[in-house]
Formats: structure tokens, sequence, C-alpha cells
């Protein structure tokens, strides 16, 4: 790609009709010009392909994607892209419109992504945003489903461990009632307040330890 | 006469289901709870442009299930009137000036609206310009390990990032993590994926990585747990 191309494509505009004489189908300029709105950017992409010489990285365009190295590989950039470009080959989709400019041993095809989602019609817009929140929703409707399914395991299996041996039992009781027992005592004694008798509290703890120790050398046994 | 892109195109679907749609999803605005709303837009001011999904996930989480959906219509109306202006580069007050005349909002509904734009056009004046370096692609050496990109900023506005002006001061950095994942199959080839993320995408990932790993944990000691009940 020589300089004066390069510097052309790089000022994506109205020098693409100007500075370009040298193009293979330049007979063709006015055949097939894009009816791109030429109000505002989007993003571009561009395909290089059958190039016979390195590109100046420096230039224009390049120096925005100076990875482009090889033929035919993509890049993306914004631009301003204007309606006066000469097309030689113009492709209108419902996504893009593409065309293509090229002159003997290269071809740039340039395609231009229609408007933004939030630029289209409100209706397209907003379906978009019932998708997501349908989607999120029954993202999470799913994630509950799973924890509660993880909490009837976790209970099925407590009541398993318990109905196997009454000594687990016993020992939960017992952890549960010196739990109780000491919150008691440490309310009583931090901030003086009485939840059960203080020796009461003091006789339960050792009685609760005692039978854990008991479900605990049965459980060995 | 609407002044503003926005307003013109708006006029020419006066009537439509989708004028009336946006002019009742408006009117929500006001029975959201501001904090709701200025949190939508600072977020979508800091991804531009806006991740719908990312929007709603932010709505979602905040609120109960009966504000849920009149919340998510409102930010999809003010997100929608927003980008719009953003990307004409109207202004807030013309722009609901605009909607005012077209009768899609009330007063009330009005200076709401222009609260909630003024605050965008302030968090994010820059916005344009940050989604055109983000743009530009990813970084030269990509595909080494351990690539570092820092993008700095030279232009305030999309106009001068356009126009090449000359730069002159370094006016924002752009952290972006560019990460690269080796994805193994079995009986295929090994796939090298590359992408980019910004530092919400990063906030995002972390998270997801944070909650995987817990399930992860939480699903090896229900295994465990239910193998030992399950022993004779």
């Amino acid at each position: 790609m020589t300089e004066k191309s390069a510097k052309f494509v790089g000022k994506l505009g109205r020098r693409l009709a100007t500075n370009i004489t040298d193009w293979k189908y330049s007979a063709d300029r006015t055949a097939a010009l894009p009816s791109v709105e030429a109000d505002e950017p989007e993003i571009l992409t561009v395909e290089l392909q059958g190039l016979d010489s390195p590109i100046d990285a420096t230039e224009g365009l390049f120096a925005w994607s100076s990875h482009v190295d090889a033929p035919g590989r993509q890049v993306r950039l914004s631009s301003f892209y204007s309606p006066s470009a000469i097309a030689i080959r113009h492709l209108r989709t419902e996504e893009s419109e593409e065309a293509w400019v090229g002159r003997t041993g290269a071809t740039l095809r340039v395609t231009q992504h229609h408007h933004p989602l939030a630029l289209q019609d409100y209706e397209k817009w907003k379906e978009v945003v019932q998708q997501a929140r349908d989607v999120i929703l029954k993202e999470m409707e799913r994630q509950h489903q799973e924890t509660r399914r993880e909490i009837v395991l976790s209970r099925r299996d407590i009541l398993n461990a318990v109905k196997s041996s009454p000594a687990e039992y016993v020992q939960v009781v017992s952890e549960l009632g010196i739990a109780v027992c000491l919150f008691s005592l440490l309310l009583r004694w931090g901030l003086k307040i009485e939840l059960i008798n203080t020796p009461f509290a003091i006789f339960l703890s050792f009685s609760f330890a005692f039978y854990w120790l008991m479900a605990w050398l049965k459980k060995r046994a | 006469m609407p002044k503003t892109d926005l307003g013109r195109s708006l006029e020419k679907r006066k009537g439509s289901e989708g004028f009336k749609e946006l002019t009742a999803d408006l009117a929500k605005l006001l029975l959201v709870p501001r904090a709701v709303l200025e949190s939508v837009v600072e977020k979508a001011v800091r991804t531009y442009p806006t991740r719908v999904k990312e929007m709603v996930e932010g709505i979602v989480d905040q609120l109960k299930e009966v504000e849920r959906d009149a919340a998510v219509d409102a930010a999809s109306a003010l997100i929608y009137v927003w980008q719009r202006s953003v990307f004409e580069g109207d202004s807030s007050e013309e722009v609901v000036a605009d909607l005012k005349e077209l009768e899609l909002v009330d007063s009330q509904v009005g200076s709401t609206l222009l609260s909630l734009l003024s605050l965008a056009a302030k968090e994010g004046a820059d916005t344009r310009a940050i989604a055109a370096y983000k743009a530009l692609g990813p970084p030269t050496f990509l595909d080494i390990s351990g690539t570092v990109d820092l993008r700095c900023r030279f232009h305030h506005t999309l106009d001068e990032f356009h126009a090449y002006k000359d730069p002159a001061d370094v006016v924002g950095l752009i952290p972006t993590v560019s990460v690269a994942l080796r994805v193994v199959e079995p009986g295929q080839e090994e796939k090298r994926i590359v992408f980019q993320m910004d530092d919400e995408g990063v906030v995002r990932m972390c998270r997801f990585l944070e909650v995987t790993t817990k399930q992860l944990a939480r699903a090896k000691i229900l295994q465990s747990k239910l193998m030992e009940v399950s022993k004779p």
C-alpha cells in the first residue's frame, strides 16, 4: 500500500473520495455509494487482503492499529465514515454494510455496523433489556433452588446421622446445652444479666460435659 | 419543533407503540428510589457503551421483587435517552425540553430526568473519548504473556480524538487487562482465547471465582458427608 493511500485510509472520510486516483475500479466510484448515515462513527472492521507490501504503521489508520501486520487479519477501530467514500462493491445486510475499495494487488474492505443497540428504536432496546432481566431472574431462581436442595440434603444428612447413632444425638444435644450455659454465664459475668441461675448453669455445664464424654466413649467402643 | 436528533426521531414515531412505552417507562422514574437510579447512571457512565446485563443485574441486586420491574423499565428508558443524547452530543437541557415538547414527560418527570442526565454529563464528560480509546483494540504485544496494557488518553472529547489533535497532556489512564486462556478439551486441539477486560470485568470475574470456589468447597463437604452417611 502506498503512502498516499495509507494516509487516505487513515483519514477515512472525504479524503477517501478526493485523494485516490489510481484505484483499479475508479471508474465505478459513483456506482454504489453506501447509503449509511453520515452523522456518526461506528465500529469499522477493516480487513486487508493480498497486500503486496508491508504496511507503514505510522500512517493514518495503521497508526491506530499497528499490530496489523498480516494480510487478512482483522482489526476493529472507530472512525468517521463518509457516504462520499468510493465503494466499488457494496453489500447491505441487517447487521452491517460492507464496502470494498481496492487497487491492483490490494483490496480494502470496510464494514460499517449499524447503530449500536441503544440507538435503535426503543422497542428493540427494551426487548433486549427484558431478555437480560429474564435471563438473570431465571439464573437467580436456579441458584435459589440449588441452595434449597443443599439445605434439604444437609438436614437429611444430620437426621440420618442421629438415627444411625443415638450417641451422636446425645453429643449434639450436649454441645448445644453447653453453648447455652456458657452464653448465660458470660452474660452473667459480663453484663450482670442472669438468664439461668448461676450455680444451676455451672452444674448443667458439667452435666452436659459428662454426657458428651459418655457418648464419645460409647461411639469409640 | 424539536432541536435534538433524539427529539426529531421520536417526533416521527409519535403515537407508535415504542413512543407510548417510552412515555410509560419514563414516568416510572418517580417510582424508583433515587439512589438506585444514580447507581445505574454511574455504572452506565463507567462502562459506556452500556452493558445491558450488568445494568439489569445492578438493579435486581438492590431491589425487592415488587419494585424490580418498575426499576428495570425506568432504567431502560433513562439509559436509552442518555445514550442517545451522549451519542449525538446533545445537552441534557435540550433533550429534556424536547421530551417535554413531545409530551413524553411532564414537568416532574422532566426535572428528575434532567437531574439524572446532568449527573451523567458531570460524571462522564469524556465518556465517548474513553470508549473510543477502549475500542482501539488489543495491544500490540497481546500474544506475549505478562504484557501490561496501560492506555494513556490524550484527548478530552471524541472530536479531538477524531481530528488527531496533537497530544499535549495525558488526560487519563485507562487500565485494561488482557486475558489469555488456554482451553484444553479432551480429544481436541488446545485453543487459546485472548480477550480484554476493564476493571469492571475484573471485579465481576473475581466475584464469579469467589462464588464458584465456595460452591465447589460446599459440594465437596456435602459429598463427603453423604459418603459417611451411606456407609453401612
